[in-house]
């Protein structure tokens, strides 16, 4: 009895065996003519439609890769298995680009996003500008976790650029309060949670939950780092062409409007990378 | 009235029949015997207060620990009972002595005030008290459990199967044991088993069981000469179980007399230790006589007792004959004849009759 | 990131503090899943291994709607604001709901396996119920008990997903080893994160050391015959 079964375990390990090299091969195969990208999360959705609207003529599977920019960086940085990479940062596509692991010259702006501090909609309070918030009897901020979070990084450095009437800036103010979160997602679900605190996130992410949340007020043009995401083609890809190509239709005029349509805004003075 | 010692009246649903058992118990040591499944088990839980599901009425002395139609019910922590299971069930975790003394200290009637010493002393246990229960044979586990039930002074005793845990050696060697805690600690004693060798030795009264119900009471001679009763236990035959006292001690023979009179019948048997006037139990099988009309002569057989035929059963192919000795009528005989023998020597009830037996035939207990 | 002598102690404080609660909650817990059937036996044995099947942020994020400020417990529910998100209470809190199936399963096994007969006999000789508990099955069940302690204690200082969820990772307020580890590494702060791994494997290495010594003491080790043991 105890020999048939050792029997139909050496088979299953067997079975189980050939099916994983099986795969393995067929990834091989799909690396041949694939796109394989590297997306930060705030783009989930948009560039799923992006992809779809470019495989109606071209007919080719396209992989996606989402999570925080930080985190897809430190991916990159290990074993750069895909073909684009998409970062919401400058900081984290100048990293990887300094290692050498994403081709300098293909680094291209795409679109723009703004933050904006949101609180549950079934709230009162009020402030016509970020400033108004520090007098506020608020006790969190939920922000993405500005060490690698870029929307945290953005948030930060906006709230640093709003200075009080007392010469500290905003950041300084509530720094004790900051809940710092692993993403984005998270900072809004924590923000559901109190009735005297705010988020801050992407107008992008505000549109897609606007039921759950109401705007108290919006990162000005002149207030913080500009949000811009930017694309770059990972050195050590087998399919160049392929990916500036795909890299080229996110620049065209199509996307563009897809972009907006998202809620995003487009280039308008394409900040050019800077050293 | 004296109160008996124990009061029956308890209902018990089980599996595929349900305990009903009605009785007082009036003697001190009392006996229940059963095959297995008959309910022997669940009467004793049910004393011992672990079948809540049992109805009815239950009494020890003056206690009365159930009576379902007032509503009461004492848990088993409130009942002072002394229980030795059949597996002595030590706690591992514990030595010897604190084996012994974790029982709470209750029963304050100081004619059953029981001190350690005096358990310690009766049971042998004074080497092993440093001992942890691993380091125990069966023999000694048992007498620790014994001495645990004990110690810890209870209105009753309660023994499960004390044999039956025991191989032969040790179980011939433990009943001395049992004797001497009968007589020397007058706590009354519920002893439970499958075996009527123990039952004989050690009770005064004994109670048949079978599916729940009572199918014999009576003194134990009485109880285990019935037919439906009369057992092979483990292959041997029904032993005739006597109190004696030692008379005298030659060479290679030592003399007992059954009874207190001077009249009381005398046997030798193969040479044992002990002192004159002690005490003794011995035994010997019912099939292992020779019964004869008249004295006999020139036959190798040391013992012919007289006695006088009582009862006349039969079972199976052989006849079970109970018979009184003259010279202490309350001690009753039984022997085995075969159908043949009675009709060749014209035996009937109330003949008198000469039971011959070999001094090696009757062995020492206790 | 706060400073790792702060969040070392921190994180042994808190695995601590839950770890007690743990204990006082699984102790009667476990002994009742192990001796008593009582209707909905199977709901209770359910719903208290759930946190070891569900994701960790799973389970964060169930305990934060329940503790949100419009949930069930929160705020504008019961009146009282129980002040438990995204503070140390918050940290306990997660790590006592993650470590507690862990307990209450290695614990009832040891209950279980401590013969209930042995419970009796003490009851038999006067004990009571709660007498019998200690001075019989606790007694017996001790090195389970002590090795479900150790479990819980490295449960908690494990503790990740939901405790991020339900207190943040606020440094100098509410920063673990394992949410410290977790920041460096993604921030890119190799140095200061390959430290905080190693004294996590460090005091992993110890807790895991305990454990084994609790299974096989040293007394067990002398000569054993090979057929009878």
């Amino acid at each position: 009895m105890n020999d048939r079964i050792y029997r139909k375990f050496v088979y299953a390990v067997l079975l189980l065996s050939i099916l994983l090299f099986w795969g393995c091969e067929k990834e091989k195969e799909e690396n041949s003519r694939s796109l394989t990208l590297f997306v930060a999360a705030s783009l989930t959705e948009v560039i799923q439609e992006a992809a779809a609207e470019y495989q109606k003529t071209n007919n080719i599977p396209i992989a996606f890769n989402f999570g925080g920019s930080g985190a897809l960086a430190q991916q990159l940085l290990a074993s750069p298995k895909a073909n684009l990479f998409i970062s919401a940062s400058q900081k984290w596509m100048y990293s990887v680009r300094d290692k050498n692991k994403v081709d300098a010259e293909s680094i291209a702006p795409l679109m723009t996003n703004r933050l904006v501090i949101v609180a549950p909609i079934a709230t009162k309070f009020e402030a016509t500008e970020a400033q108004a918030l520090a007098y506020l009897p608020l006790n969190h901020f939920f922000i993405g976790d500005p060490n690698y979070v870029p929307a945290g990084r953005y948030a930060k450095s906006w709230l640093e650029d709003e200075i009080l009437p007392t010469g500290d800036s905003l950041w300084d103010r509530i720094q004790d309060r900051i809940v710092p979160a692993s993403d984005v997602r998270a900072a809004m679900t924590q923000t559901l949670t109190q009735n005297e605190g705010v988020g801050i996130i992407y107008e992008t992410d505000y549109q897609q939950f606007r039921e759950e949340f109401r705007i108290i007020c919006k990162q000005p043009e002149n207030k913080g780092q500009q949000v811009q995401y930017f694309a770059g083609i990972v050195e050590s890809t087998k399919n160049r062409k392929l990916a500036a190509d795909f890299l080229r239709f996110l620049r065209s005029p199509t996307c563009s409007e897809l972009f907006v349509r998202h809620g995003f805004h487009p280039i308008e003075n394409p900040a050019e990378p800077t050293n | 009235m004296a109160d008996s010692v124990l009061e029956l009246n308890i209902h018990v649903p089980l599996d595929s029949f349900a305990l009903e058992i009605k009785t007082p118990f009036e003697k001190r040591v009392m006996g229940v015997f059963g095959p297995s499944g008959s309910g022997k088990t669940t009467l004793i839980e049910t004393v011992a207060g672990l079948r809540r599901q049992a109805t009815g009425f239950l009494k020890c002395g003056t206690h009365v620990w159930m009576d379902s139609a007032k509503q009461i019910y004492q848990h088993t922590e409130a009942r002072h009972i002394g229980f030795v299971p059949q597996d002595h069930l030590l706690f591992p975790h514990l030595n010897v002595e604190q084996n012994l003394t974790f029982g709470v200290n209750r029963n304050s009637n100081e004619a059953n005030m029981r001190s350690f010493e005096g358990i310690v002393e009766v049971l042998e246990l004074r080497p092993l008290l440093r001992r942890s229960p691993a380091q125990l044979s069966g023999g000694e586990k048992q007498r620790v459990s014994l001495g645990r039930a004990l110690c810890s002074n209870p209105q009753l005793l309660i023994l499960d199967e004390p044999m039956a845990s025991l191989d032969q050696r040790l179980r011939h060697r433990i009943l001395p044991l049992l004797l001497k805690i009968k007589d020397h600690f007058q706590t009354p004693i519920l002893i439970v088993s499958h075996s009527p060798f123990e039952l004989q030795a050690l009770c005064d009264e004994v109670i048949a069981i079978d599916r729940g119900k009572i199918v014999a009471k009576g003194r134990p001679e009485e109880v285990f000469t019935q037919p439906q009763l009369y057992q092979n236990f483990d292959g041997e035959s029904f032993k005739n179980l006597i109190s004696a006292i030692i008379v005298e001690q030659a060479e290679h023979t030592t003399q007992i007399r059954l009874g207190n009179a001077k009249t009381s019948p005398l046997l030798n048997m193969i040479k044992i230790d002990g002192k004159i006037e002690q005490k003794v139990l011995v035994g010997f099988p019912a099939n292992d006589v020779i019964i004869s009309n008249s004295f006999v002569t020139g036959v190798s057989a040391r013992n012919q007792l007289q006695a006088k035929i009582e009862k006349i059963e039969s079972l199976d192919h052989r006849l079970i004959v109970t018979t009184k000795l003259l010279g202490n009528p309350t001690q009753s005989v039984v022997v085995e004849l075969t159908p043949n023998a009675l009709e060749e020597l014209k035996i009937s009830q109330g003949d008198e009759i000469f039971i011959l037996l070999k001094s090696s035939s009757i062995t020492r207990y206790g | 990131m706060g400073n790792i002598p702060e969040i070392i102690f921190s994180t042994l404080i808190w695995a601590l503090l839950s770890t007690t609660i743990v204990m006082a909650a699984s102790i009667p817990l476990a002994y009742l899943l192990a001796r008593k059937d009582f209707l909905g036996k199977r709901v209770v044995a359910t719903l208290i291994s759930l946190p070891l099947v569900l994701p960790p942020t799973a389970v964060g994020y169930l305990l934060l709607q329940l503790l949100s400020d419009n949930g069930p417990l929160g705020a504008s529910m019961i009146g009282l604001d129980l002040n438990i998100l995204f503070n140390w209470k918050g940290i306990v809190l997660a790590c006592s709901v993650m470590s507690l199936p862990l307990v209450v399963r290695t614990m009832r096994v040891s209950f279980e396996e401590v013969n209930p007969r042995l419970e009796v006999m003490a009851r038999t000789l006067g004990r009571s119920p709660l007498n019998t508990f200690f001075t019989v099955t606790i007694p017996l069940a001790a090195r389970g008990i002590l090795a479900a302690m150790i479990l819980g204690f490295t449960r908690a200082i494990g503790e990740f997903g939901a405790s991020m969820m339900i207190a943040g990772n606020i440094p100098g307020r509410t920063q673990t080893l394992s949410s410290a580890i977790y920041s460096a590494q993604q921030s890119g702060q190799m140095d200061k994160g390959l430290i905080l791994l190693l004294i996590a494997i460090a005091i992993g290495f110890i807790a895991v050391f305990f454990t084994e010594y609790l299974s096989n003491p040293k007394s067990s080790k002398r000569e054993k015959g090979v057929l009878n043991g």
